[in-house]
């Protein structure tokens, strides 16, 4: 076991710190509208032309072909630079893009992945219902064959960004005979397909991020299934993979870094000075923001010896989403009185406390995680 | 960047666990003689002669020159297997001696000739608790901010209390003013501390794993309402809880050992956190144990209640949980 960067990992490190010191937008972040999207796209521009953009993407696709190590290098430079959240951008890199990378056809690869990079293209995810939530695979939008052609119609929910996507990684349908694993199909949609409208949801963070969206006979190419037809659950696994593991590494750098300046406001704090249950809990969660850090590193270790996140990202997933809501708590314990003003989901501390509520929602609940944690890396029997 | 076990620390690891497996299974006929009599003491010098004692000490002190990554890795098989603390207290003997030059001694110490126990300071008074005790040639007295190794001459009033927990011997006593031994102090002390912490995590860790363990064999194996228990959300979320602690604390183990052997600027951060996050693993995984065993978790023939008292004997060296926090919250990051 080791800690040691190679030089070629130090010397990528020094790059990043210098071009992120340059570059890193200085005015605010529009927390909504088309400010906020225009925003979004023009840092990733800037990332993309500045060689930044899609660190451990195949360089065929735009990408510059780096390690997993040095995707995270990238991260915690990221946080240290206190770079802007990735935003509208959330999905297509995050995401969609590493599902396309994994499952997607030559076409589906060259047309998509380059322009996420590029900030050309937001992308959003189409997964749950109203009716279908931590029981995903009951989804009932349909997609019938008609040609070459599906026709979809149904109705989506917590579409991250829908009012601002260009495509969406949607799940339908496609045989409703077969069980219900074995019936849906990842497909790429776009979202200026007629047939299509989209409703924002108001969250208790007041965050503009969410949407539902409602299909009426909208018809979308079969050249857009990835991975197979009916063979979308399969692929819809391996991008919950991704969302749960190493789309969360930026995040779990910028944990520690809210942690530290929530100890440094206490450290400074006069009437805070001989409160010890305040300073004790800090300190719990100071221990335990380092072990999420030393799991991250075991999960990329892991991943770098067998090439894909694995059930064990539902562990990194579960107490990542607890602690973030433990963090949160606690600072509004701290602010006092200063707790009472709202500020937006990424900003301050009372919009991201209220944002973490949905840590332990979205992406497959604590609940689900559980179910994971305990059939697939214990092998407990199954719960269902 | 790596933070899985190597090859060679993977053939420590089997090692370890192969042997302490076979010989110290953890079944409570171990203790019924009392402690004294259990098969802990019979092996400790075949533990010495695998070099278990001197595994991290330089070669020039008679040790291996193995890393403190080995001897956490060991030190989790050790907790798993609840190896008598006398096994503890001589490895950071060793170290202690080795440290202050004191070669003869290392190397009866590294070499099982010399036993060490294990005193820890009473919170509230000014007497003392030794573990083990019982015939053992030194005392390592752990305090919060030092370490001394005395003969056991040093102490007096000696007399066998019960013991919370039921796999030691438990003593009370009193240390004679005046009584010397070799001792390391205030920033002297800061590397062994680095050790003792670092290897009360392990054992933790290999408690809390333990536990874990054996809550989900009895859940895949107990039938109730005509199904196995592991089917209900009630017991396998439980059973989740204690996989995310149990890698939570081994991760940090694994973390803060590497900065231990490599004497990184946040080793004491990464082995105060360790040891925090360790004993709470521990001590959740080893009540939430109890209740999913249901009667059989309240009964003293079945082992998980083992596990819980070694963890709060544990807590018990070299500062309890509240001074970690503590030294924690006052360490800059």
């Amino acid at each position: 076991m080791n800690l040691d960067f190679t030089p070629e990992d130090d010397l990528f490190r020094q790059e990043v710190r210098a071009w992120l010191a340059d570059n890193v937008p200085r005015e605010v972040r529009p927390a909504d509208g088309p400010d906020m999207k225009a925003f979004d796209l023009a840092w990733q521009k800037r990332q993309y032309d500045g060689g930044w953009a899609g660190i451990a993407w195949p360089q065929e696709y735009g990408g510059r072909g780096f390690s997993t190590i040095q995707q995270l290098i990238w991260y915690q430079e990221y946080a240290r630079a206190g770079a802007p959240y990735v935003g509208v951008n959330f999905v297509g890199l995050l995401h969609g893009g590493p599902t396309l990378i994994a499952n997607g056809s030559e076409e589906q690869k060259t047309s998509h992945l380059p322009r996420i990079l590029k900030g050309e293209e937001v992308w959003c995810q189409g997964f749950s219902e109203p009716g279908s939530g931590s029981d995903l695979a009951s989804l009932r939008t349909r997609g019938e064959i008609d040609g070459d052609h599906l026709v979809v119609n149904g109705q989506k929910i917590w579409t991250s960004f829908g009012q601002f996507a260009d495509f969406q990684e949607l799940l339908v349908r496609t045989d409703p005979d077969a069980p219900k694993h074995k019936g849906i199909s990842w497909v790429i949609c776009d979202m200026r397909s007629p047939g299509i409208r989209v409703r924002p949801i108001k969250t208790i963070a007041g965050h503009p991020e969410y949407c539902e969206v409602f299909y009426d006979d909208v018809r979308i190419p079969l050249a857009n299934v990835v991975g197979g037809l009916n063979n979308g659950w399969r692929v819809a696994m391996s991008t919950l993979g991704f969302e749960r593991g190493t789309g969360f590494m930026a995040e779990q750098v910028r944990l520690a870094t809210d942690l530290e300046a929530l100890i440094a406001t206490v450290k400074a704090r006069v009437d805070l000075a001989r409160d010890t249950d305040i300073q004790r809990r800090l300190a719990r969660l100071r221990a335990e923001v380092a072990a999420l850090q030393a799991m991250t590193y075991s999960s990329i270790s892991l991943n770098e010896r067998r090439g894909a996140p694995g059930a064990e990202a539902s562990i990194l997933r579960l107490y990542h989403g607890l602690l973030t809501q433990r963090l949160g708590r606690m600072s509004m314990e701290i602010l006092g009185a200063g707790s009472l003003e709202l500020t937006d989901p990424e900003e301050g501390w009372t919009g991201p406390y209220l944002y973490s509520f949905s840590r332990t929602i979205g992406g497959g609940t604590a609940e689900i995680q559980r179910n994971i944690i305990a059939e697939r890396v214990l092998g407990l029997p199954r719960s269902r | 960047m790596d933070l899985m076990p190597s090859p060679e620390e993977e053939q420590i690891i089997d090692m370890a666990r192969g042997l302490l497996s076979k010989e110290l299974p953890v079944d409570y006929l171990r203790w019924e003689e009392g402690p004294a009599k259990a098969a802990d003491r019979a092996l400790l010098p075949q533990c010495a002669e695998l070099g278990w004692i001197a595994l991290g000490l330089s070669e020039e002190h008679g040790g291996f020159g193995f890393g403190a990554t080995e001897e956490m890795l060991l030190f989790r098989e050790v907790g798993r297997a609840l190896v008598t603390p006398v096994l503890f207290a001589s490895v950071i003997a060793a170290r202690l001696a080795a440290t202050l030059g004191e070669s003869d001694l290392t190397a009866a110490i590294a070499t099982g000739n010399a036993t060490v126990s294990l005193a820890v300071p009473d919170a509230g008074g000014s007497g003392y608790f030794l573990i083990d005790a019982e015939g053992s040639d030194r005392i390592l007295l752990v305090d919060h901010d030092s370490v001394t190794l005395l003969d056991p001459s040093a102490f007096s009033n000696r007399s066998a209390i019960r013991s919370l927990d039921p796999t030691v011997t438990l003593e009370s006593a009193v240390l004679d003013s005046g009584a010397a031994g070799l001792q390391v102090g205030g920033r002297d002390a800061e590397p062994l501390f680095r050790h003792i912490s670092l290897l009360i995590a392990a054992m933790l860790v290999g408690a809390a794993e333990a536990v874990r363990d054996l809550s989900v064999a009895h859940a895949s194996e107990r039938t109730q309402f005509g199904q196995k228990i592991g089917t209900f959300q009630a017991v396998s979320h439980p059973c989740a809880d204690m996989a995310v602690r149990c890698e939570a604390a081994l991760s940090q183990a694994k973390l803060a050992a590497v900065v231990v052997r490599d004497a990184g600027d946040d080793a004491e951060f990464q082995v105060t956190a360790a040891r925090i996050v360790a004993l709470d693993a521990a001590l959740s995984n080893a009540a939430a144990a109890i209740q999913l065993h249901g009667g059989m978790g309240f009964a003293a023939e079945y082992p998980v209640h083992f596990y819980l008292k070694r963890a709060h004997l544990l807590d018990q060296v070299g500062g309890r949980i509240a001074l970690q926090l503590d030294d924690l919250f006052a360490l800059n990051a």
